[in-house]
C-alpha cells in the first residue's frame, strides 16, 4: 500500500517558516499562572511580544504601562503589547494582525496567550489549527502550562483537566516550590516528567523567568524520550531484519515489575513509547490514529511521532486528544537511525493492545 | 474526504487504497465504504442503510451510527482478525 501525505511534504521544513510564533499559557486554577504572567509582562525583554489576557486588572500592569491604545489594549514600557480577550480568540489573532497592518499598533514577533484554568486545551489548538487566516500567520510554537508544587499532584490525581494540561504542555512550569513541603517540587517534576516526559521541565520562584527560557525553551529529543521509556518497560521496539513483534501481557507484567519506580495504576496518566524498524504505511497508520482518537479521544491525551513513512525525512505527528496537527515532512533524518518512534501519554487504556492495534493495522496494510 | 489531517494531498490511487483499507477493517463490523466516482462516499451497514461521509474524521462518527455502537481499534477480536489476514 501507500504511502506518503503529498501535502504534508509541499509544507517545507520548519526552518522555513516564518509566520508568528505562538505560545499557549495555561495552568490549573492557582497555579501561579498570574503571577508568571505579572512577571513575565514586567520583564524589560519581552518587547516585540503581544499577550492576550483573560483581565488587564489581575496582571498588575499599570506602573509599567506606557500608552492606552485603547481600552483594552496597552502599550507597556519594555515595547510588549498587552490586550485583553474579548470572546473568541481567533476573532482576536485576527484583529491582531489587522490592527498591526494597519499602523494602529507596533508590530509584534510573538504571541503569548493566556488560558482561563479551566479551559480545555484540546478545543482551543483546534481552532489555532482550523482557523485558515490564523494559520496563514501564526505558527503554534509550543504550550506552556504551569503546576504548583503544593497542590500540583492532587490536582493531578483527582481533577482531569489538570492532567490533560500537563499532558499538552511543551513545557511544564513548577511554582511555589518556595512555600511547598521539602521535596514537593521534586516529586512533583517526577511525576509531570512521567505523565509528559516530551516536555521541559522548569522551577519558578515567584514567576522569576526570563521571557526566553519560557517562550522558547527546547522540548526534549522525542528520539531519546521514547528509547528512555522503551527501557523503563513503557515501549516496544521492533524486531531485526523489519519485522516487528509485540510484547505480550505476560511479557508487559514482567517489564513493569523490572521497574517498579515506574508503577502507576491503570486510570493514571502515563506515556508510553511505540518504536517500529520498518518504514511504516501512511495510509493505514492514518487510518488506524483516527480511529483511535475517535474511539478514545478521552484516555489518549497526547500523540507525538517521528515516523518513517518511505520518504527521505521524517514525518513528524503531534496530536493532542482528538487534534491532530497537519504533519509535517521534516527535510532529513538527523542521523541513520530511521526507526519510527511514537511517544503516547494516556489512561485507561493497555500500551500493549495499542502496539498490537497498530502492528495489526500495518501488517495488513503491508500484505494488502 | 480531502480536509482530513490523514488525507491532505494524495492522488486517485491513495483514495482507492485508502478505500479498500477501510473496507478490510470496516467489514468486522458488517459495514461498507463505497466510492462513488472518486467524488462521493457512502458508508453502509449490513442492513443496507447508507450515509454520505464527507471525510475521515466524519467516517467514524457515521460508523458508529450505522454500526448502532463504537468502533474500537483496540477490540481484541479486530486485532486477531487482522493478524491471521496478514499472516
Amino acid at each position: 500500500m501507500s504511502g506518503l501525505p503529498a501535502a504534508a511534504v509541499d509544507d517545507g521544513v520548519a526552518a522555513a517558516d516564518e509566520r508568528i510564533p505562538l505560545t499557549l499559557l495555561t495552568g490549573f486554577l492557582g497555579s501561579g499562572k498570574t503571577t508568571l504572567l505579572a512577571r513575565l509582562l514586567a520583564h524589560p525583554d519581552m518587547g516585540e511580544t503581544a499577550v492576550i489576557v483573560n483581565e488587564l486588572g489581575e496582571v498588575g500592569i499599570d506602573h509599567h504601562l506606557l500608552t492606552r491604545v485603547d481600552e483594552r489594549t496597552v502599550l507597556l514600557d519594555s515595547g510588549c503589547l498587552c490586550c485583553t480577550l474579548r470572546g473568541d480568540l481567533a476573532d482576536e489573532l485576527r484583529d491582531l494582525i489587522d490592527r498591526m497592518d494597519a499602523g494602529e499598533i507596533p508590530r509584534f514577533r510573538r504571541v503569548a496567550v493566556e488560558t482561563t484554568g479551566l479551559a480545555e486545551p484540546a478545543p482551543i489548538l483546534f481552532t489555532l489549527l482550523t482557523d485558515r487566516v490564523v494559520q496563514t500567520h501564526y505558527r503554534l510554537d509550543g504550550v506552556v502550562t504551569t503546576v504548583d508544587a503544593v497542590n500540583g499532584a492532587d490536582q493531578l490525581a483527582r481533577q482531569p483537566e489538570a492532567a490533560k494540561q500537563a499532558a499538552v504542555a511543551d513545557r511544564l512550569v513548577v511554582t511555589k516550590s518556595d512555600i511547598a513541603e521539602p521535596g514537593a517540587a521534586a516529586a512533583l517534576a517526577d511525576r509531570l516528567r512521567r505523565i509528559n516526559p516530551h516536555a521541559a521541565v522548569l522551577t519558578v520562584v515567584q514567576g522569576e523567568i526570563h521571557p526566553d527560557d519560557l517562550l522558547a525553551a527546547p522540548v526534549r529529543d522525542l528520539r531519546v524520550v521514547a528509547d528512555e521509556l522503551a527501557a523503563q518497560g513503557h515501549g516496544a521496539a521492533g524486531a531485526a531484519g523489519g519485522h516487528r513483534h509485540d510484547h505480550g501481557a505476560h511479557e508487559q507484567a514482567a517489564d513493569h515489575a523490572d521497574h517498579a519506580g515506574h508503577q502507576h495504576g491503570p486510570d493514571e496518566a502515563h506515556a508510553f513509547s511505540i518504536v517500529l524498524d520498518a518504514p511504516l504505511d501512511w495510509t493505514a497508520f492514518g487510518i488506524w490514529l483516527s480511529m483511535l482518537l475517535q474511539a478514545h479521544g478521552s484516555s489518549v491525551l497526547r500523540v507525538k511521532g517521528l515516523l518513517d513513512v518511505g520518504g527521505t525525512g521524517p514525518l513528524l505527528l503531534n496530536g493532542v486528544q482528538h487534534v491532530v496537527h497537519p504533519p509535517q515532512h521534516l527535510a532529513a533524518w538527523p542521523d541513520d537511525d530511521h526507526r519510527s518512534r511514537l511517544v503516547v501519554i494516556a489512561r485507561g487504556i493497555e500500551e500493549h493492545a495499542v502496539r498490537a492495534s497498530l502492528v495489526a493495522f500495518d501488517g495488513t496494510a503491508r500484505r494488502s | 474526504m480531502t480536509d482530513h489531517w490523514a488525507e491532505v494531498g494524495g492522488g486517485v490511487r491513495d483514495r482507492i487504497e485508502r478505500v479498500r483499507f477501510l473496507n478490510t477493517v470496516l467489514a468486522h463490523w458488517g459495514l461498507r465504504l463505497d466510492d462513488w466516482g472518486n467524488r462521493v462516499y457512502v458508508l453502509r451497514n449490513w442492513k443496507g442503510v447508507g450515509k454520505p461521509v464527507p471525510d475521515l474524521g466524519k467516517l467514524w462518527v457515521i460508523a458508529e451510527q450505522l454500526n448502532g455502537g463504537p468502533l474500537d481499534p483496540l477490540d481484541p477480536a479486530l486485532i486477531e482478525r487482522l493478524s491471521q489476514a496478514a499472516a
